[in-house]
Order: structure tokens, then C-alpha cells, then sequence
């Protein structure tokens, strides 16, 4: 449960929990390793107001300005990969979460699903990798206007 | 059709042309039910943040099989674990928030829901505890930044009922979940105590706490 407090943590309690599970189901053959954030990025309406949403995400959907200057709710799902690592990244307008604010989900999902060693040291190097391509492109998506935000 | 321009916020975005399509989407392994799965799970954060209701539980069988066979069974919850469930959702609700909150506002939440929902206090007549007025409750809290709060309960309809106390004044609200909040307020003064009520938003509930609390 949120709140999300650092990799080193997530990935030590992950890591204790997947011990004891193969304690009672044993080494299974893994198909899939996956690292999935769901960031939700709240923004104030006053700044987003006449503002180009680029301003702050650079994922999103593109549209002429001949079909209008301006948007609604979007969502937008788009597949490829980094470095051999395949991702899954969605980004949406969502329902407010907070008063006078827009609500944005920037859902990042890295993964691998083949090849994948058993050893528990190299799964665990996987899910490194994965981290860092997902830090990637969750620092590609977003402009240096919206990081402020997080200080 | 298009909607009407105050259905939602106009965010205006640049046009700029794609870098590259590829032909073969499935190159990148994501099959169309790990698409479906997680177009699910998005679905479900478009629905204003509802946790799944519902009264069913996944059982897996044969789980030393190479596969698992997952049959779904109807389960009906106790009463002793709906109410635990209606605790539970609202400090799900919390942790949508904890980063707008600081660790001892989340504290005192946590320790005001076990306070107030728990089974010795909670009679199986009695409606659970609303999530959407607990959310109404912290998009007011965080909004107002009012973490003071006296004390919180909650109506016989589930809403949650809150109360603070100035130097001067009492102010109560019941949030109903629908972005409104009913409210009532005491204030003291040297010719006597004046009364008011009101049912409003939560943006002009927040203006109105301003008179009563600051």
C-alpha cells in the first residue's frame, strides 16, 4: 500500500516475499518478469489552463489543429521496447483525484517473457534492469516543468 | 457528437508526427490478452478510483499442476468481514492520497478508522461506511488543508460526519459522497450564540469553514 517508499525497499520485501512462496510451491518456470508502475500525476487546472499539456507529458495523443484546439479525456497505449526490455506504457486523463486539479495516469509496464533464467540471482538482475528501464521512460514522458512538481 | 465544451477541462496539446510505427506490434510478445487484462485494470482507475465490489473469491486448484486451473466461487462475506472491508477500502483510499499527506496526518486517519469502524461498534442493521464520502472527505482535507479535525463519525446512511472547534466557533459537515457537503455551525459570541446551516460544494464549503474556523 502506498505510500511507494524507494526501489531498495519494494525490491527487498518482493524479493523475501518470492522466497517464501517458492518455500511452498517450489522453483516454477518463469514466463514473465515484470516491473509496473502506476504514477498518478495531479495537476492544477489553474496551470494547466490554456496551457499545452507537452508543457508536462510528452506522451500523449497527438491532433491536428485543424480538428480542434483542444482535448478532452484521452487514453493512449503504446508497446515497444528499450534495450531488449518490452514495455507497456498507457497514459490517460483519469477522474480528479483532488479539487481543482486534472488527473493523469502515466502507467508504465516493463517486462520480459522469454528466456528467463530460474536463478534467483539473475531474476533479481532482471528486475533491476527492468527498474531502470522503467525509470527511463518515466523520465522521457515527463518535461523538467512537471519534475518540479514532485520537490 | 461533440460535447459540450464545460463537460471537461479543455487541455489543449500540440500535434506532432509519429517517430515510426512498426508493422508487427506483436514483436514485442504483448499478446492480446495481456492487452485486455491491462486495458481492465485501467478501465477500473477510470471509474473513479472504485475498488471492485463484490462478494467472489478465486480459488486455485491443482497448484502443483504445470498449469493452474482458477474457478471462480460465490462467497458471502461474515458481517465481521464486511465491516473490516468497508475499513479497509477507506484506508486504500488513504494510501491514493499519502502523497499529499504527511505520515502522522495518515496516521491519525488510520487510528480515527479504527476508532469509529470496527464490529464492537457496528451493528449488522447499520449501513457501512461510504468510501466515496470518505474520499469527498480527504479531496477537502488536502484541498482546505484543514488536518485538525476534532473528531469524525459516521451517519446512519454511511456518510461520513466530521467536526471541528475554533476558538469561537463548532463547525460540523456530513460529506454525501456527490461533491456536496451538508454543514452546520455554532458560533459564540458576547450578545449569545448565532446558528447557521448549509448544504453547498466543497470549494464553497471550504470558504465557508474559513468564517467559522480561522
Amino acid at each position: 500500500m502506498a505510500p511507494y517508499e524507494g526501489w531498495e525497499k519494494f525490491v527487498s520485501t518482493v524479493s523475501a516475499n518470492y522466497d517464501e512462496f517458492t518455500k511452498i510451491a517450489g522453483r516454477r518456470t518463469l514466463t514473465r518478469i515484470a516491473s509496473r508502475y502506476i504514477n498518478r500525476l495531479d495537476i492544477p487546472t489553474e496551470e494547466l489552463e490554456g496551457v499545452d499539456v507537452l508543457q508536462f507529458l510528452r506522451f500523449g495523443v497527438a491532433m491536428p489543429d485543424e480538428m480542434s484546439k483542444s482535448i478532452g479525456p484521452f487514453s493512449v497505449a503504446a508497446n515497444f521496447s528499450v534495450d531488449e526490455v518490452k514495455v507497456l506504457a498507457q497514459c490517460a486523463v483519469i477522474a480528479p483525484a483532488l479539487l481543482n486539479h486534472l488527473s493523469f495516469l502515466f502507467d508504465i509496464d516493463a517486462f520480459i517473457d522469454k528466456d528467463i533464467s530460474p536463478h534467483k540471482d539473475a531474476i533479481w538482475a532482471v528486475a533491476e534492469r527492468l527498474h531502470q528501464v522503467k525509470n527511463h521512460v518515466f523520465e522521457a514522458g515527463i518535461t523538467d516543468r512537471l519534475r518540479e512538481r514532485f520537490k | 457528437m461533440n460535447q459540450p465544451a464545460s463537460a471537461f477541462p479543455q487541455v489543449p496539446i500540440a500535434f506532432r508526427p509519429h517517430a515510426g510505427v512498426v508493422k508487427t506490434p506483436l514483436q514485442f510478445g504483448s499478446n492480446a490478452e495481456l492487452v485486455a487484462t491491462q486495458r481492465t485494470d485501467l478501465q477500473r482507475l477510470l471509474q473513479g478510483f472504485q475498488l471492485p465490489v463484490g462478494d467472489w473469491e478465486r480459488f486455485v486448484l491443482g497448484a502443483h499442476d504445470t498449469k493452474s486451473t482458477v474457478r471462480t466461487t460465490p462467497v458471502h462475506p461474515s458481517f465481521q468481514q464486511r465491516v473490516f472491508d468497508a475499513s479497509v477500502e477507506m484506508k486504500v483510499a488513504v494510501s491514493n492520497y499519502a502523497m499529499h499527506l504527511t505520515p502522522e496526518t495518515r496516521a491519525k486517519l488510520f487510528h480515527d478508522l479504527d476508532e469509529v469502524v470496527n464490529v464492537e461498534d457496528w451493528y449488522e442493521e447499520d449501513a457501512l461506511p461510504s468510501a466515496l464520502s470518505f474520499r469527498d472527505f480527504l479531496k477537502w482535507t488536502i484541498f482546505s488543508k484543514r488536518y485538525n479535525w476534532l473528531s469524525i463519525g459516521f451517519s446512519d446512511e454511511g456518510y461520513i460526519l466530521v467536526a471541528w472547534k475554533s476558538e469561537r466557533a463548532l463547525l460540523s459537515a456530513t460529506f454525501r459522497g456527490n461533491a456536496r457537503v451538508l454543514w452546520t455551525a455554532t458560533r459564540s459570541s458576547p450578545e449569545g450564540e448565532t446558528y447557521a446551516a448549509g448544504e453547498s460544494t466543497l470549494q464553497f464549503f471550504e470558504r465557508e469553514a474559513r468564517l467559522y474556523l480561522d
